[in-house]
């Protein structure tokens, strides 16, 4: 018996006990937002006495809000104001059982708006809402600023390096491949990589790109992005969870985010946002590296444009690619802090 | 309470009179952890009868090993077993498996050691262990209860382990099973997700 509780029970109770950790702020609550088939995993981490809520919509497909609680500007805008790191439908912690047909932009237009209207409700309607969507989140985000009543519920919104406009953003990005791989080429910077991928953007019809073309243009766009000293280093961060408390460990998490990117792509690939953007009336900041081919920064330029909001304002973070909250923190706390200090 | 200690000793005693592994018709208790993804730690309590078993014995390749310990023993068995898992995936839900499995394994009758592969087919239940919200009609937050989600969970498995009943007289043996699980449904679709279970068994003998 005692060797029984030596070798079986005790190494299970440290277990239990090390797998219980989670973070001992008490600015922290994880909820499931049940809507329309799906269990949506939500984490709210911060300042909630602000009064002031970021809802942080997360990149992909396939990505998760829970990769977003972590560096040092999630730190700092923590400590300002509440974040709502939501887990899109299929993607991260989320669950559920519904039909795949359902996996489209304005289901997950739906998700926002009816999360949005959950956090109103549950936390206050006196709450300064914001809504933040990072490249795929920048078009769930304007998707559903354009087709559901969210704009109702927020106070301003805010893209970091959004895809709002997935047809523009590849053309974008072969100019940017053929003209700074051109100089990176002169300068003799990586000459094997630059050739390669600005021999494989002169070979691009960019008036007919293919979805695979496509995909081989974000996957250059993200090698280019490392080729560059331009850009910064990106910041560690500091985990919400021990790797036994993370919420959304696991193969089925993996999987199920992999078919729902595999499932939305043919819709997002097509997904031009541009010419709606001027229906989109609550502050808008838009926020974008200097040098992110994934989403090229004149998408940022024609949406400030186009808005029709009364307070509006472009930013580019000039030592930054796709995530200018990695590489350029204090830059980006402070963007977003004036930003939400003006329109709260 | 001394009748139940009594019982309990009887239940180990008689089969430690045996020395031998489970045979056809013998019953086993087992008890392992139960990693859902190796980690979120649980509990799998259950009981598995011996269904069928074939000794064999070959001959071993060199003539002195085959003189100094005779030929090569191997018992083939097949098993069932009912058990029910529960383990906790911290921030996410406590998981409850009923399950029923299938399997077949091969013993060493020198070393106790075996290794073989089972099926099984459950059904999981998940709790989530925090709070689950939807928006009521009126628009106002409604706190689901005891809410979750279930699903249907076949599974495959290797195992691994040594049973210590065959050189000794400890109606014991140790395993280890790693464990593929289909579930289905999950979101739209069907994933896979893994176990990893270190069990003991207890023969009871014949009930």
């Amino acid at each position: 018996m005692k060797s029984t509780f030596k070798y079986i029970l005790l190494p299970s109770i440290l277990f239990l006990l090390a797998a219980c950790s989670r973070p001992t702020m008490d600015t922290y609550e994880r909820f499931f937002f049940r809507t329309d088939g799906a269990d949506l995993a939500v984490q709210v981490d911060g300042n909630r006495d602000s009064k002031v809520f970021i809802l942080l919509i997360h990149g992909g497909p396939g990505g998760s809000g829970y990769e977003y609680n972590t560096g040092s500007y999630a730190d700092q805008l923590e400590e300002k104001y509440a974040m709502v790191y939501l887990d899109q439908r299929g993607q991260g912690a989320s669950q559920g059982k519904y039909d795949a047909s359902t996996l489209t932009l304005q289901q997950f237009s739906d998700d926002i708006y009816g999360l949005a209207q959950l956090l109103k409700q549950k936390y206050g309607q006196d709450i300064s809402l914001f809504l933040m969507g990072h490249s795929w989140g920048g078009t769930t985000g304007t998707h559903a600023l354009l087709n559901t009543q969210v704009q109702d519920e927020i106070n301003g919104w805010i893209e970091v390096d959004g895809a709002h406009d997935i047809p523009l953003l590849n053309i974008e990005a072969i100019k940017m491949f053929r003209q700074i791989g051109a100089e990176e080429l002169s300068k003799g910077n990586n000459t094997d990589r630059w050739q390669e991928i600005v021999d494989f953007a002169n070979g691009v019809d960019t008036t007919n790109i293919s979805e695979d073309e496509g995909g081989r243009i974000n996957s250059y766009g993200f090698e280019a992005e490392g080729l560059l000293e331009a850009i910064n280093e990106g910041g560690g961060g500091n985990p919400s969870h021990g790797i036994l408390g993370r919420p959304h460990l696991g193969l089925a998490h993996i999987i199920s985010s992999s078919s729902t990117a595999n499932a939305i792509t043919p819709e997002t690939e097509v997904a031009a946002m541009t010419s709606e953007l001027h229906k989109i009336t609550v502050p808008s900041l838009f926020l974008w590296g200097k040098y992110d081919f994934v989403v090229a920064p004149a998408l940022g330029v024609s949406a400030v444009s186009r808005v029709a909001s009364q307070d509006k304002e472009l930013v580019i973070f000039d030592h930054s690619g796709h995530s200018p909250m990695d590489t350029e923190p204090e830059a980006f706390v402070a963007a977003v802090v004036g930003f939400v200090e003006r329109n709260k | 309470m001394k009748k139940l200690l009594l019982s309990l000793l009887c239940l180990g005693l008689l089969p430690a009179l045996y020395g031998q592994p489970t045979h056809p018709g013998d019953w086993a208790l087992n008890v392992s952890y139960f990693g859902e993804t190796g980690i979120h730690p649980g509990l799998k309590v259950g009981l598995s009868h011996t269904l069928w078993e074939k000794e064999k014995h070959h001959k071993r390749w060199f003539k002195g090993r085959q003189n100094r310990l005779g030929p090569k023993v191997k018992m083939y068995q097949l098993f069932g077993g009912a058990n029910l898992a529960v383990y906790s995936h911290p921030n996410n839900h406590t998981g409850v498996l009923p399950n029923l499995e299938v399997g077949w394994k091969r013993i060493n009758m020198r070393r106790g050691s075996f290794f073989g592969a089972q099926l099984g087919i459950g059904y999981l239940r998940r709790f989530y262990n925090v709070a689950t919200y939807e928006l009521g009609e009126g628009g106002e937050p409604d706190k689901v209860s005891a809410a979750g989600r279930g699903m249907f969970v076949p599974s495959f498995a290797f195992l691994w382990g040594k049973d210590l009943s065959v050189k000794g007289k400890t109606p014991i043996s140790w395993h280890i099973k790693p464990t593929v699980m289909m579930l289905a449904p999950y979101n739209h679709t069907n994933v896979f997700s893994f176990a990893l279970e270190l069990g003991v068994s207890y023969r009871l003998g014949k009930k």
